[in-house]
This record gives structure tokens, C-alpha cells and sequence, in this order.
């Protein structure tokens, strides 16, 4: 039921002096726990990309193993000091690995981990964790960046244990998290009023219509042309979303988005019959069809209908698997 | 149409991390002289006839040029400036560049009440980080540049008090201090007192120019700096224009 995606791209900055891109992030689904995961390395640190990577893919599975215990155990010192001891165990491995310091990998750490109807929350650093509760956009964890700005606490700092912030609850009304580095942070989270920019809900809605590669690949090419404008810094976003609440699917979307999400213009002919052509696809294709099929439902050559269909696997809303065309989530078997 | 997920006018508009820089700058009577400054042994300066508060006038402006120039600093660094020459006067509190369309000039007059000053510049700087707080404004941590050609000569005590802020600031890691003497005559004791982690910096001869160039290049530096990122000050790269 929840949908993930995750993506990091290179700043401006360290484009310029070749230095690889610190920010990592990963997506898990592991014995039905969800786990979105950002680690952004310290950019003095020399192997902090390392460590972020080494943060990210191991703390995803600790959690996703130990999902049950962590949350049951009423004690959170226990919880966050359990945390903190798989981070140095597995960052130590890769100091010997690496023959560095451990202060080499400084990286910041961001996770939420669902499973069912729980969610388990950890933040040490920098970057924000937002969700959205019903219609609302919230901040889970703010960033941490003491007085200064170039300032900020790294799992690998002394203080990591104390600065950690940790929650849990239950899911009730959420249908989406999402979790950025510092660099995204400038352009999608409002500092002086501590809140979330609204075109936040837009990408979870996104993130619940969207095949997880081709939205992948427009996340990168958001993250490059458009947030990289207020920052030099490298980017990052983890996304965790579910359709529910305000997040619809897309036959519960008015006109204008669904027009919004076909990529059709608005200053177009025929925009009711271009966007009901698209309406009548995605309807015909809550189970596997062929070109042939599809053709023949909308009432269209198939060469015509086949550029139709490029367009949406394209965008995402479609996918093909060998001669079959589906909506992302496909259930049963085709028609005969 | 455009096809990204996202468009400019979705996303937030943050403020800028500010770097507040404030110089205190001694104007005082002898700053007139040239005296002070051989230009044969120190270089710089020799026989052109300009004196110590021309070529610091010619200092600050171009300390405000190059960060005009710069993209990123033009837009983070927030410039005061306090003399001490006869009276404390704080010509401009902090502000950046866009607001400072005229660049200060200054004339030499009076005795040396650097106490006064270093106290009505720290005042500033508190003043103008609880600004900071009270907007969401994130910001970098400050610098105090303290300039002076001779010996202080106002209060015994405002300067004990300059000396103890100072001091204390800087242990706490939350001022960076740049105590630079111009001329024969600085009082180095004193100038070390406000910085106990960093010694003061004897211009060679009026280089006021090239510490500016360099100063300028600094700011800049930290204003593109991320967290993590340790800001290294280049003090070999002043080397050639003063002696440690």
C-alpha cells in the first residue's frame, strides 16, 4: 500500500571541485516494514560519502529486522542507544574497511520506517522530516543546526546520542512522509515559519500514481534544474506515501489535475475529449491489455493509440511489461 | 509545457545564511601621519604622500567592491563599522551590501578609545543576531576585524570589559576576531589580549589593500560554506603582506 522513492543528485559545489556527491538515500521493503533512509556526509570530512552510504543501506535493515522490538520497548534511551550502537558497529567495519578514522564518514542520518499501522522516526543533523495528517502538512523532526549555519551534530559527533531525535506512534490519518538533506531543505522547507512548501503534498501524490523509476528519473530532474537553483550544496528527498485521505487516486482527481498529471496543456483544443481519452486508458487498464485491445476500446488506429500510450509510460502512469500494457499497479492477469 | 515535477514559483523562499562582519577601525589623530611608516623597510607605501586613513579609505572601498562582486557574498555579508578617533561612532550597523549604496570614508582625529569601540561594536553584533533569531534568519558565525595604529587611551575599564567579551566569545567559538596593527607604534600586547586564539597581524607598511582583497575573498568563502565544511582562513596567504 505505501509507495517509495528516493534519489540524491551532485551540487553546483561539489561539481566544481570534483568531489563526489554526499548525500545517499535508500528505499527498503523488508518483511512488510516501509523504510525511507537519508544520510548527507559532512563535507570536510574525507570519506563522508562512504559513511552516508554505510549509514543509509545498514540502519535500513537494522530497522526493518528489529522494527517489533525497537517500537515495543517503552524505553527510548534504550531504543536510541541500540541505534547508535549498530551505526558505530557497522561504521567502524567500514573504517577498517577503508583504513580511516571514524570521524572520516561523518554523516548526518534521516529515517522513517512504517510497518502496518506504526511508524518508528530518527533524525540526528541537519535536513527536515515532514508528513502529512490528513490535509495537513506537519514537521516531525526540524533541523539541527546549533547557532551557526555551517553548523551541525553527525552520528560520528559525541553529542549524536544526546541530539538524536526519536519518535513513534501510530499512523491513523498520515498518508505520506517525506524526508531532504540541507540542500533541498532551502527550497522546500520555510526556516522563518518552520513549514513545509505545499508543493510537498503534489510530489506524495505523485509518488502514489507514479511508476517508482520514472518518477525517479523526474525527482533527479527536479532536484537538478530546479532546486539546485537556491543551493551549491548536493540534494536529496525520500518520499513515502500511500492513497488515502487527500492523497487520491486518479479517478478521484478533479479535471485540472488529472489534465495536470496527462501533461496536457491547458490552452489546447478539445481538452475535455483529449483528457476523457486519457480517463478512458487508465480505466481499461486496471488489468493488463494489448495495443490491439486498446484500440479497439477508445475507438483509435492503433499507431496513433501506441503514441497515446508511449506518452503515459512515459510520465509514469502506464507501465509495459513485453506486449502488455497496465496502470502501475497491476493486479490480475490480461483479458484473453 | 513543462515537464518537471516542480516549478520555481513552488518552491520557498529562504533567507540567505548572513556572515556579519564588523570593522572597528581607529581613526584617531595619528592615523593623519605618515610618519609612522618607512616605506624603504616596510614596502608598500613610499613617497607617494598618501597617509594611514588614506589607504585605509582605499582599503574599505575595496573591501566593499569585491564583495559587490561576488555573487554569494554580495548576498550574505552584513558590514558595520565602528571608529575610534577622539569619539566611538558607529558609521553604519550592520546591513548588506544592496543598502550601503556609499561607501563610508573617514578622517583621523582625536585619541584612541578602542574599548568604547570593541564594546558599541559587540553590543551591535548581539543586537543584530537576536534580529537574526527573531526572523528565522540562519547565519554564520561573526567576525571582528580590529584595526589600530597605536596604544588605547580612553577607559581603563570599558577596556578591561572589551577585552573579557572578547575573550570569552572567542573561547566559545562564537566570534572570530582579525586584531591587525598598522605602524610602529600598535600596542601588540593589547591587540593579543582580544585574541587569544589567533595573534595579531602587523601590516607591512599600509597594506591595507591587500588585507581588504584578501578579507573580501574570505567572506566569501565562508558564505558558500555547508555544514561540515570546516572554514579554513588562509593566514599563509597574508603572510606576504604582514608579519606574525
Amino acid at each position: 500500500m505505501w509507495r517509495l522513492v528516493c534519489c540524491e543528485v551532485q551540487g553546483r559545489g561539489h561539481i566544481k571541485t570534483d568531489t563526489p556527491c554526499q548525500d545517499k538515500t535508500k528505499q527498503l521493503f523488508k518483511d512488510g516494514v516501509n523504510v525511507i533512509a537519508l544520510a548527507d556526509g559532512a563535507g570536510s570530512a574525507k570519506h563522508s560519502h562512504f559513511g552516508a552510504e554505510c549509514v543509509v543501506e545498514n540502519i535500513s535493515i537494522y530497522v526493518a529486522d528489529n522494527f517489533k522490538q525497537l517500537f515495543e520497548n517503552a524505553n527510548g534511551k534504550q531504543v536510541k542507544l541500540a541505534i547508535m550502537n549498530e551505526l558505530k558497529r557497522v561504521l567502524i567495519a567500514k573504517c577498517d574497511e577503508l583504513d580511516c578514522k571514524y570521524v572520516d564518514l561523518a554523516s548526518t542520518l534521516l529515517l522513517v520506517a512504517v510497518c502496518e499501522d506504526k511508524y518508528i522516526i530518527a533524525h540526528i543533523g541537519d535536513g527536515v522530516i515532514g508528513y502529512l495528517d490528513g490535509s495537513e502538512l506537519k514537521i516531525a523532526s526540524s533541523p539541527d543546526n546549533g547557532e551557526f549555519a555551517n553548523i551541525t551534530t553527525f552520528v560520528t559527533s559525541n553529542e549524536a546520542l544526546i541530539s538524536m531525535r526519536l519518535l513513534k506512534g501510530n499512523i491513523k490519518e498520515i498518508s505520506g512522509f517525506i524526508i531532504m538533506s540541507d540542500g533541498t531543505e532551502q527550497s522546500l522547507y520555510h526556516k522563518p515559519t518552520k513549514k513545509l512548501a505545499n508543493a510537498t503534498v503534489k510530489l506524495m501524490q505523485r509518488t502514489c500514481l507514479i511508476s517508482g523509476d520514472v518518477l525517479r528519473s523526474q525527482l533527479i530532474e527536479m532536484l537538478t534544474s530546479v532546486i539546485s537553483v537556491n543551493t551549491q550544496d548536493d540534494c536529496s528527498i525520500a518520499i513515502m506515501a500511500r492513497p488515502f485521505g487527500v492523497l487520491r487516486n486518479l479517478e478521484d482527481m478533479s479535471f485540472d489535475e488529472r489534465r495536470d498529471l496527462f501533461r496536457i496543456s491547458n490552452n489546447g483544443t478539445k481538452l475535455k475529449r483529449r483528457v476523457g481519452r486519457y480517463d478512458n486508458i487508465v480505466a481499461f487498464l486496471k488489468t493488463p491489455k494489448t495495443l490491439k485491445q486498446i484500440s479497439a476500446e477508445i475507438q483509435l488506429k492503433p499507431k496513433y493509440t501506441k503514441k497515446h500510450l508511449n506518452k503515459l509510460v512515459s510520465i509514469g502512469i502506464l507501465v509495459k511489461h513485453g506486449m502488455l500494457y497496465s496502470i502501475t499497479q497491476p493486479s490480475t492477469k490480461p483479458d484473453a | 509545457m513543462n515537464e518537471n515535477l516542480l516549478r520555481l514559483e513552488d518552491l520557498v523562499n529562504n533567507p540567505t545564511a548572513r556572515v556579519p562582519v564588523c570593522l572597528c577601525l581607529d581613526t584617531s589623530g595619528s592615523m593623519s601621519s605618515g610618519s609612522s611608516f618607512l616605506g624603504g623597510l616596510f614596502g608598500g607605501n613610499s613617497g607617494s604622500g598618501s597617509t594611514p586613513i588614506d589607504e585605509l579609505n582605499e582599503g574599505v572601498k575595496l573591501f566593499y567592491n569585491a564583495i559587490r562582486d561576488d555573487e554569494t557574498a554580495m548576498y550574505s555579508a552584513e558590514i558595520a563599522i565602528v571608529t575610534f578617533g577622539g569619539y566611538v561612532k558607529l558609521v553604519q550597523d550592520f546591513a548588506n551590501i544592496e543598502r550601503q549604496p556609499n561607501i563610508p570614508t573617514f578622517t583621523a582625529i582625536g585619541d584612541t578609545p578602542m574599548g568604547e569601540a570593541v564594546n558599541l561594536a559587540l553590543d551591535c553584533l548581539e543586537k543584530r543576531k537576536q534580529e537574526y533569531k527573531d526572523k528565522g534568519v540562519d547565519y554564520f558565525q561573526p567576525w571582528l576585524v580590529l584595526i589600530t595604529d597605536g596604544a588605547p587611551n580612553g577607559s581603563s575599564s570599558e577596556l578591561d570589559r572589551a577585552i573579557n567579551r572578547t575573550v570569552e566569545l572567542v573561547n566559545t567559538k562564537k566570534l572570530s576576531v582579525f586584531p591587525i596593527a598598522c605602524g610602529n607604534d600598535a600596542d601588540m600586547n593589547v591587540l593579543a589580549k582580544f585574541s587569544p586564539k589567533r595573534s595579531p597581524l602587523k601590516l607591512k607598511g599600509m597594506n591595507f589593500k591587500e588585507f581588504f582583497e584578501w578579507l573580501g575573498q574570505s567572506v566569501s568563502k565562508t558564505s558558500q560554506s555547508m555544514p561540515g565544511e570546516s572554514i579554513i582562513i588562509d593566514i599563509e596567504s597574508i603572510k606576504g603582506w604582514a608579519e606574525l
